[in-house]
């Protein structure tokens, strides 16, 4: 090793951190191309590094488990992890708050997946923003995303991890109005701060209560110390973190960002809003898991949410016609199922989708922007009728690979992952209400909705392959004669692609499509594993029962839409199917009910209160100005300059002294 | 019959009747005339409470020096009369005055000339200002008169002055000035040294080119 | 008889005074200015003529000649006025109006 496990832990970070500035500054200079190179290098230098170190946690914890296997009586679990310290950040009181680095197996985990597909979707990225102006602001962004990315993961304490939290909703920001002379962008960008803030700031209010409660911020302590905790606060803390969560995984109530995030370009769309960012919301209640195993009403809500968040988008996710919009919402779909899983307890299995939820999804996004960039940015899939599938056919392979891997095509890696959280939602024991007399019920409830919604999944996702890539129909709207890259609109030019541009487009997305597809075979026992799943003996009939679903519902939209679309839009006239399409393409009218209940009000408040500033406080600084003014004035007219009024004055001051001092005697 | 007390009253009403007219006369020579009046009045009171030196020194000083320097002033600056006309009006006064002298020294018959001047001066209703002029003083006198004779015959006044010796004796002021208050002498003396000097300063006019001549020969310089 | 000498001294004052109030004519309130003066001097002379005492009749003598300083810087400052405005009214000089 060249270096030590604690230096190459600091490095992992660092340099995509290193890469930002460097970007910055190299890429303006010289040029615009080296700052890809650069941005791109620093986050393969960090995957390898983070793999180097992921090796030697398994070879450190493998010889703990040897030297603890010759002690019989020791029985408990024991893990490795590895972390850095680099110093205190502040110290109040008794509070004390450092630097920290963890690497044990939760973060190994999502460094891994972090870096892997960061790495994956800065190549692509090189390819795709290759005309683009501001390039090197634009892998700058993604560095710097990755750096606080990995902050979050790699923090040993919640407040660091907050750090991150914050600095990847800065960067979600950033990257997302991107291409800011559109004002739709910036708006865009706008919405998702700001319902992300909605979301930090119960986060904060989580970790004050936690501070005044046990005095310390870093996850070991807190574990230690959390049955010390009043339970009820216990669940205070949880729901704070939760909403936390909402804001950031985009689940149901502040789910309206992400779908407005699409205005992005494709690579931040794959790396911030598919397989990374949206992910912090599961990771911390994951990180958190000692804390909401003692508090099963929050569980509950999680369940019910996460069951409700996915539902809920996948039926928005039939009905719409942007390539980008029905994979917003399958994300928001597939975060409602990872939710489900922490909501029944069965956080390893959480980040099981996770992982296997980046690959698919990245692959699908990339795919997508391919796509895009080659139809000049169409981005409406019913006018994209042309064939693509002949034109462009790895595009076509990678993604049908991941849509089957999502929609849960049995032996992909997506099947494994979502059959797991269906068999932990199935028989969950740890699932309590107070409010409901069968608990039973409940569950066996939720997990009928999450089979439907399964089904569902595999319906949009395949429907959007057929549109996107199906057989030309008579009334082909768009021709595909130059593939042009992708442009900024104020400089747009038709450019032949270069086989270099087209490679590195393409095989991020071949590699993401295979792992979705193989990563479960390969690799996902080990992974459960790893990450100490438990109850994971899934009984062959219910393994059976939803790759049924799954095969039925993908087999049944392919020939649908292959053959029989005109039976599509002969159910759509029926008056049922037309109001609740029109509501589904609507999204359930959500944003307008924002709009309406909260935004307008607030505006009117604000209105108000600048009402207020402007004529009651500035009016009050103002009348006194005025007052102050209009007594100079007054007095003003004393100054006559005549010697003669001057002297009259002196005397008659003269004369009311005299008489005070000697006839009223006073002093 | 206190011939003290009645020449106090008689004095002193003169007196503020006199400052009335400081403050009344429409013309501020005439104004003048009659502070200096009021200074002379005022030094004989002085007289009458037996400060004999401070009565001559009220002369001195104030009507042979203050008034005057008022008199000139009052001429020179021409009080109320039009701009560019400083010199004139001061002059015109001068030369009237020396015409008439020379014109008595050079005529043949003086009391002619002097009983031409006189219709000259009736003609011009000047006697007739003079005569009210002097109807206006006496009348004044009069009234004072009056009233101090009302005042000494109303009122029990206090006769009882302590009978004294000269006090106001140049003597004995001498003595005390000089021995107990030296200092303030010397002060006193510094004041007007400054207060000469303060004028001159204050007084002092940038010479101005009244020929074209001149004007070149400054420039020349 | 004092008294007499005191109230004329007082009356003497108060005409001093009303001069300068109510005359425009710069010199013209010079000369009240002389009057209010003396109106003191024949305060003090009384007193002293009263309590035989020869101070009253000193102060008198210091009081004349501060008198006769102020007069001449008086004066002055009158000329540089008239040689200004060319005027004697006192209203004239009103730079420091408003």
């Amino acid at each position: 090793m060249l270096l030590s496990n604690e230096h190459t832990l600091l490095a992992i970070p660092l340099l995509p951190l290193i890469g930002f500035a460097l970007s910055f500054i190299i890429g303006q200079k010289s040029g615009k191309q080296l700052s890809g190179i650069i941005a791109t290098s620093c986050v393969l230098l960090s995957f390898l590094l983070s793999c180097s170190l992921f090796a030697a946690l398994l070879t450190e914890n493998s010889k703990l488990q040897n030297r603890l296997a010759e002690i019989p009586e020791f029985t408990n679990k024991l893990n490795l992890a590895f972390s850095v310290l680099l110093g205190d950040w502040f110290v109040v009181g008794a509070v004390r708050t450092s630097f920290e680095l963890l690497f044990d197996n939760l973060s190994a985990v999502m460094t891994l997946v972090i870096t892997g597909v960061g790495c994956l979707i800065h190549v692509y990225s090189i390819g795709y923003m290759k005309a683009d102006a501001g390039r090197p602001r634009f892998f700058a962004y993604l560095n710097l995303f990755v750096f606080f990315m990995l902050l979050l993961v790699l923090s040993n304490n919640l407040l660091l991890l907050f750090v991150g939290w914050e600095g990847v909703g800065l960067c979600s920001y950033l990257l997302i109005g991107f291409w800011f002379k559109d004002p739709n962008n910036a708006k865009a960008g706008q919405k998702a701060f700001i319902v992300n803030r909605i979301g930090d700031a119960a986060f904060l209010l989580g970790i004050f209560l936690i501070v005044t409660q046990v005095g310390v911020l870093d996850f070991a302590s807190i574990a230690e110390s959390v049955q010390v905790i009043n339970p009820r606060l216990i669940e205070i803390i949880a729901l704070f973190l939760l909403i936390g969560a909402i804001g950031k995984s985009a689940q149901m109530p502040l789910h309206i960002w992400l779908p407005d995030a699409m205005a992005g370009p494709t690579p931040v769309s794959a790396l911030i809003h598919a397989a990374t960012m949206v992910t912090a919301g599961v990771y911390l209640i994951a990180r958190m898991s000692f804390l909401y195993v003692l508090a099963p009403q929050v569980e509950l809500l999680i369940a019910v949410l996460g069951t409700l968040t996915a539902l809920f988008a996948a039926t928005i996710a039939l009905t719409q016609n942007d390539i980008k919009k029905v994979l917003a919402y399958s994300t928001i779909s597939q975060l409602g199922f990872m939710f489900m899983a922490l909501g029944v307890g069965a956080f390893s299995v959480a980040i099981y989708h996770v992982v296997t939820h980046a690959f698919g999804k990245a692959c699908l996004f990339l795919s997508a922007g391919s796509v895009i960039c080659a139809c000049r940015h169409e981005q409406d899939m019913r006018k994209l009728d042309c064939g693509l599938w002949k034109k462009m056919p790895e595009t076509f392979v990678a993604y049908l690979m991941a849509a089957l891997a999502i929609a849960g095509f049995p032996l992909t890696a997506g099947f494994f992952s979502k059959d797991a959280i269906l068999w932990s939602v199935f028989s969950s024991k740890t699932l309590v209400s107070e409010f409901l007399i069968f608990d039973v019920l409940l569950t066996k409830i939720l997990f009928g909705v999450a089979l439907f919604t399964a089904f569902l999944t595999a319906v949009y996702l395949l429907r959007s392959v057929v549109l996107i890539f199906g057989k030309p129909d008579a009334g082909a709207k768009v021709q595909l004669a130059t593939i042009s890259p992708a442009t900024d609109s104020s400089e747009f030019s038709v450019v032949r692609w270069s086989r270099t541009a087209n490679l590195t487009m393409l095989v991020p997305i071949l590699v993401l499509g295979f792992l979705s597809l193989g990563f479960g075979l390969v690799a996902g026992s080990w992974l459960m594993e790893f990450l100490q799943a438990e109850n994971l003996a899934i009984e062959k009939s219910f393994e059976i029962l939803s790759s049924t679903v799954a095969v039925v519902g993908i087999a049944l939209t392919a020939v649908v839409y292959f053959y029989y679309r005109s039976w599509v839009e002969q159910l759509l006239n029926i008056k049922l199917f037309s109001r609740a399409h029109k509501i589904l393409l609507n999204k359930w009218y959500v944003d307008e009910l924002y709009d309406l209940v909260i935004v307008r009000p607030l505006s009117l408040l604000s209105n108000i209160c600048k009402f207020i500033d402007k004529f009651v406080i500035d009016g009050l600084i103002q009348l006194g100005a005025a007052l102050v003014n209009l007594a100079g004035e007054t007095l003003r007219e004393l100054q006559t300059g005549k010697i003669s009024f001057y002297l009259v004055s002196l005397f008659v001051a003269n004369l009311t002294l005299l008489v005070l001092i000697f006839i009223l005697k006073l002093p | 019959m206190d011939y003290e007390l009645i020449t106090a009253f008689i004095f002193g009403l003169l007196m503020l009747g006199v400052a009335l007219g400081v403050i009344v006369a429409r013309k501020p020579f005439a104004s003048a005339l009659f502070l200096l009046a009021t200074l002379l009045l005022m030094a004989i009171n002085f007289a009458l409470l037996s400060a004999d030196f401070l009565a001559v020194l009220q002369i001195m000083i104030y009507v042979g020096a203050i008034a005057v320097l008022i008199i000139f002033m009052v001429i020179l600056l021409g009080a109320g009369n039009k701009p560019n006309e400083i010199a004139s009006s001061g002059c015109a006064c001068f030369l009237n005055i020396s015409s008439w002298l020379d014109g008595f020294f050079d005529s043949s018959s003086k009391l002619e000339f002097i009983s031409e001047w006189f219709q000259r001066l009736v003609a011009q209703g000047l006697i007739s200002q003079l005569l009210t002029l002097a109807f206006k003083f006496f009348l004044v006198l009069l009234f004072s008169i009056g009233l101090s004779a009302l005042l000494y015959f109303s009122t029990d006044w206090e006769i009882t002055l302590p009978a004294v010796e000269r006090t106001g004796s140049i003597h004995e002021l001498g003595r005390v000035l000089f021995v107990k208050y030296t200092w303030v002498v010397e002060f006193i003396a510094i004041l007007i040294l400054v207060a000469i000097v303060g004028a001159v300063m204050l007084a002092h006019e940038e010479k101005q080119p009244l020929l074209p001549g001149r004007g070149l020969k400054a420039k020349q310089k | 008889m004092i008294t007499f000498y005191l109230i004329i001294a007082a009356l003497l004052f108060g005409i001093g005074v009303l001069g300068i109030l109510v005359r425009r004519n710069v010199l013209v309130m010079l000369m009240c200015l002389e009057l209010m003066l003396n109106a003191v001097n024949l305060t003090l002379v009384a007193f002293s003529r009263l309590h035989a005492n020869l101070e009253g009749q000193i102060f008198v003598l210091f009081v004349m000649c501060v008198a006769a300083a102020e007069v001449v810087v008086g004066l002055a400052i009158i000329v540089n006025l008239f040689r200004n405005f060319y005027t004697v009214d006192v209203d004239i000089a009103n730079g420091l109006k408003n």
